[in-house]
């Protein structure tokens, strides 16, 4: 079955590749929009647009929508043929004359026509010329640069990525304006054409991991790629695991960041969310903003994060465990406290917890695939229906919700989303566990979820590193966020030439008083 | 990738044939014991009682139950099972509960008067030998039955166990393990402290309250005496337990001071006499004052060491009383033999070993104590230079 799929893939691709666009642009124009209005048949959103402009007839290919048609006029094209004798016309005289462009190129070949007027460029056909002339008027509506919904901050820059590939590599060029920061494009996808940019700084970036992202790229054949999403899929390192292997950022700050680090980033037009790459463990929970506040405030921020990782990945499995198997270890008036208000409740602890984590999980989940209106209905019910009601009814007790909702509130410090899934589904076989075995269950749950992050790499790098495989030097970004002026060198792993981030002794004190200063 | 998923998902299958690992139990499966008490029976049985609360009438917060308390029974079920040894005297009581008897939130142990003549070697055994019960469960010996100090209300907790559990704390802080070391150590008998039921306004037997105001001084694992007021200080000052609490004594007639114990420490000094130990205890003792009836001017050093002197006169004597009437009885539970253990091993195997208890009556013990208030309260009214 997987064998003839893929033949007929192939079949398909060379079907393609034998058809009439691969001919060369006839001297005739008429042909020619032949042969094109042959192959954008019933699409009613590519205009061809005929100019006669003198003696020589003309044509303005374009989709509808793709570009800025007040531009196209000012760049004066009309003008331009008029004035110029049709076999003399070429892309480098437009280059010449018109400044307003950005990018002039011309192709013999029909299919490039094809594939140009598809990704949002303006196609010009002139009689009697073999060669059409691209030129980049791309305009039209898109959303414009926003604050990121699903990365807020207090302090930091408040734009974020948006749909358009190349707006968002500006933002980035705007971020780091060197000519280090290097650009590849590419496109992927049969049918969508998808434009992705590679983006990465040359020096610091190890040509092996460039090497490695553009060869697992090239690997994807694939009809469509709508989000950054799919290329992640196609490209991480063990694709059955539970954790992220990518990072993904809405913030051409934290691209900028992880670039100056040596890591990649690849921008995929039609979605916000920028992949970088490698990814670490420990990566996923920082945010942007322990960088642009004080460091004192987000180092104990950080430590509360990995705290309430474990929280967020055991506190049910130990609750359950510990109220099941190892009674002796609750305080005593606790165990009684427990045990007066678990006194009517029918169901075991452990179906107890459960209930109560997959409504929690329904509810998150409502939450976010609702309208914002009904939306604040479906928090009341939880709060109302979930908190208070269940334990008055007799269904869950108090102490129960009180460790459901700690562990929702864990996992919701998590900075990354993605991050705080995972860690999220995490719980309910460690719940398994210390519902089977107890706290032995949970120990073991830990030391195989561990394990697994040990064995874990991203793109050749330990994704637990720098705590395993240890190195103290970068260890001072990890737990602790130490002041900008005391992180002098770029994360090993990643750089190994030009480690060296900032100047030394750039630590700030008061300057020093002069002898007369001083009475 | 698909062999190992497939082993993973067998994994689980053989835990469900390992049944002997399912020792889930739920919480309100357990009877949780909360004291247990341990009295004589007739001929060769044990009278073995527990306390256990009742979740549902101690009111958890949140839980609709509460109250209990006022109305007659209380929020605790007393029950007793007699039994030839201790676990049997146990399954007595299992057979009458429908919730599995817990024992590993135990905190005190409480063994009746005629049992503790009898030896409380057996009860402070089975604690140890049961791997639920904790060693630093409290032990305290009760005056008459042990199970009327289960059955007593104190007000102010919601059961008795928590009751004797903080003053036993307070007081000496003996526990299981304690005693048994006591009980192990060559030249070393053990002390508990004694419980007694009283009001909360007068002495009263049959009140509810729980009071613990002396020790029981034993021989080997046999309860010898109970002390008397003055012995009990004597205790707690050769224990270093005076620290933190209130010391009164009088410096003339009917005029008393107080102090607040800051700092007590003793230190053993051994030397010999005519090839016999002689030891010598240099107890420190610091305070603050509190009150002062007779209304001295202690910042006069002739006064402050009139004080002084009267204090460790009264330390001096409370401690000898207790001293004399142990050792005269072959008691000792301040454990010189286990100094001389320690420090002399060799003569103490070879001579003393042997018929220490005999020896005792006629051990050369010198107290000295240093005594020291270094401040006090508020100067008040001064009159007096």
């Amino acid at each position: 079955m997987k064998k003839f799929k893929r033949t007929s893939f192939a079949q398909k691709q060379k079907a393609v590749e034998s058809d009439e666009t691969n001919k060369e642009i006839q001297k005739d124009i008429a042909d020619n929009i032949e042969i094109l209005e042959d192959l954008f048949k019933d699409c009613s959103d590519i205009v061809f647009r005929p100019i006669l402009a003198g003696r020589v007839k003309a044509y303005l290919l374009f989709v509808d929508g793709f570009i800025d048609s007040s531009s196209i006029e000012m760049h004066g094209i009309r003008q331009l043929i008029e004035d110029l004798e049709s076999e003399r016309i070429t892309a480098d005289i437009i280059k010449e004359r018109v400044v307003s462009i950005s990018s002039v190129d011309e192709t013999p070949k029909l299919d490039e026509v094809v594939s140009n007027v598809l990704k949002g460029n303006t196609v010009l056909l002139v009689d009697g010329v073999t060669k059409a002339i691209i030129f980049d008027a791309k305009g039209g509506n898109r959303r414009g640069v926003s604050e990121p919904t699903t990365e807020s901050v207090i302090r930091g820059p408040r734009e974020g990525f948006t749909e358009a590939l190349r707006p968002n590599t500006a933002l980035v060029r705007h971020k780091i304006r060197s000519n280090r920061l290097k650009i590849l494009s590419k496109d992927i996808g049969e049918e969508t054409k998808t434009g992705i940019a590679i983006l990465y700084v040359e020096g610091l970036a190890q040509p092996e991991l460039l090497e490695e992202v553009l060869s697992r790229l090239d690997r994807i054949k694939i009809d469509g790629i709508l989000e950054s999403g799919y290329i992640e899929e196609f490209i991480e390192d063990s694709p059955w695991s539970t954790f992220p292997q990518v990072q993904n950022t809405e913030r051409p700050d934290t691209v900028a960041a992880n670039l100056l680090e040596g890591r990649v980033a690849i921008i995929v037009d039609g979605t916000p969310f920028v992949l970088i790459i490698p990814a670490t463990f420990w990566q996923f929970f920082q945010s942007n903003e322990d960088y642009y506040s004080r460091f004192h405030i987000y180092t104990f921020l950080r430590l509360l994060r990995v705290f309430f990782l474990f929280i967020a990945m055991t506190l049910p499995g130990i609750y359950v465990a510990v109220t099941t198997f190892h009674q002796e270890m609750i305080p005593t008036s606790l165990l009684f406290s427990i045990a007066a208000s678990r006194e009517a409740i029918p169901f075991p602890m452990f179906f107890e917890a459960l209930i109560m984590e997959i409504s929690f999980e329904a509810l998150r989940e409502a939450g976010v695939r609702l309208p914002q209106v009904v939306g604040q209905a479906v928090g009341i019910l939880g709060a109302l229906v979930i908190g208070s009601a269940a334990v008055e009814a007799g269904i869950v007790s108090a102490p129960t919700v009180i460790i459901v909702s700690i562990t929702g509130i864990a996992s919701f410090t998590i900075p990354r989303y993605n991050m705080s899934m995972s860690i999220r589904m995490l719980r309910f076989p460690l719940m398994i566990l210390g519902g089977m075995f107890g706290l032995f269950g949970v120990v073991l749950g830990t030391l195989l979820v561990l394990t697994h992050l040990c064995k874990l790499r991203s793109f050749g790098i330990p994704y637990f590193w720098p705590v395993a495989p240890i190195s103290f030097k970068s260890l001072k970004d990890v737990l602790v966020r130490v002041p900008w002026w005391a992180m002098d060198r770029r994360p090993s792993q990643l750089v190994k030439e030009d480690r060296t981030r900032q100047a030394d002794n750039l630590m700030p004190s008061p300057p020093k008083v002069g002898e007369e200063g001083s009475s | 990738m698909m062999r190992k998923i497939r082993f993973l998902l067998i994994l689980p299958c053989f835990s469900v044939l390992l049944t002997g690992c399912w020792d889930r139990t739920e919480i309100n499966d357990n009877a949780y014991v909360v004291a247990s008490g341990v009295d004589k029976g007739e001929k060769n049985k044990v009278r073995f009682s527990v306390q256990i609360p009742l979740p549902s009438s101690l009111g958890g917060a949140g839980s609709s139950g509460g109250g209990g308390g006022t109305s007659g029974e209380g929020p605790t079920l007393i029950t007793q099972g007699t039994g030839r040894n201790i676990r049997e005297g146990m399954e007595d009581i299992q057979i009458r509960l429908s919730r599995k008897l817990y024992f590993a939130h135990r905190r005190v142990i409480i063994i009746g008067e005629d049992l503790a003549k009898d030896g409380i070697l057996e009860v402070v055994r089975a604690v140890f030998m049961q791997p639920q019960s904790r060693l630093s469960t409290y032990l305290a010996i009760s005056k008459g039955d042990a199970v009327k100090l289960l059955e007593s209300q104190p007000r102010m907790e919601q059961f008795s166990a928590e009751a004797i559990r903080e003053m036993a704390k307070a007081s000496s802080n003996r526990t299981v393990m304690d005693v048994l070391q006591d009980l192990q150590r060559p030249g070393k008998d053990p002390i508990v402290p004694v419980i007694d039921t009283t009001g909360t306004l007068k002495e009263d037997d049959k009140g509810k309250e729980v009071v613990m105001r002396q020790f029981a001084v034993l021989k080997q694992d046999k309860l010898s005496f109970f002390t008397n007021e003055k012995e009990t200080q004597g205790i707690l000052w050769l224990l270093g337990k005076m620290k933190k609490k209130s010391f009164t004594f009088s410096t003339m007639e009917n005029k008393e001071i107080t102090l607040q114990i800051i700092d007590n420490h003793v230190k053993t000094d051994l030397s010999m006499e005519a090839g016999k130990p002689v030891f010598e205890l240099k107890i420190r003792a610091t305070g603050t004052m509190l009150e002062n009836e007779p209304n001295l001017r202690i910042e006069d050093p002739k006064t402050y060491y009139m004080i002084i002197r009267k204090m460790e006169k009264e330390i001096e004597t409370n401690v000898n009383q207790i001293l004399r009437h142990s050792l005269s009885e072959g008691i000792d539970f301040y454990g010189f033999g286990w100094h001389l253990y320690k420090n002399r091993y060799q003569r103490w195997e070879k001579e003393w070993k042997k018929d220490w208890e005999r020896l005792l009556p006629q051990l050369k013990v010198k107290v000295n104590v240093d005594g020291d208030i270094q401040r006090r309260m508020n100067s008040g009214k001064v009159e007096k230079g």
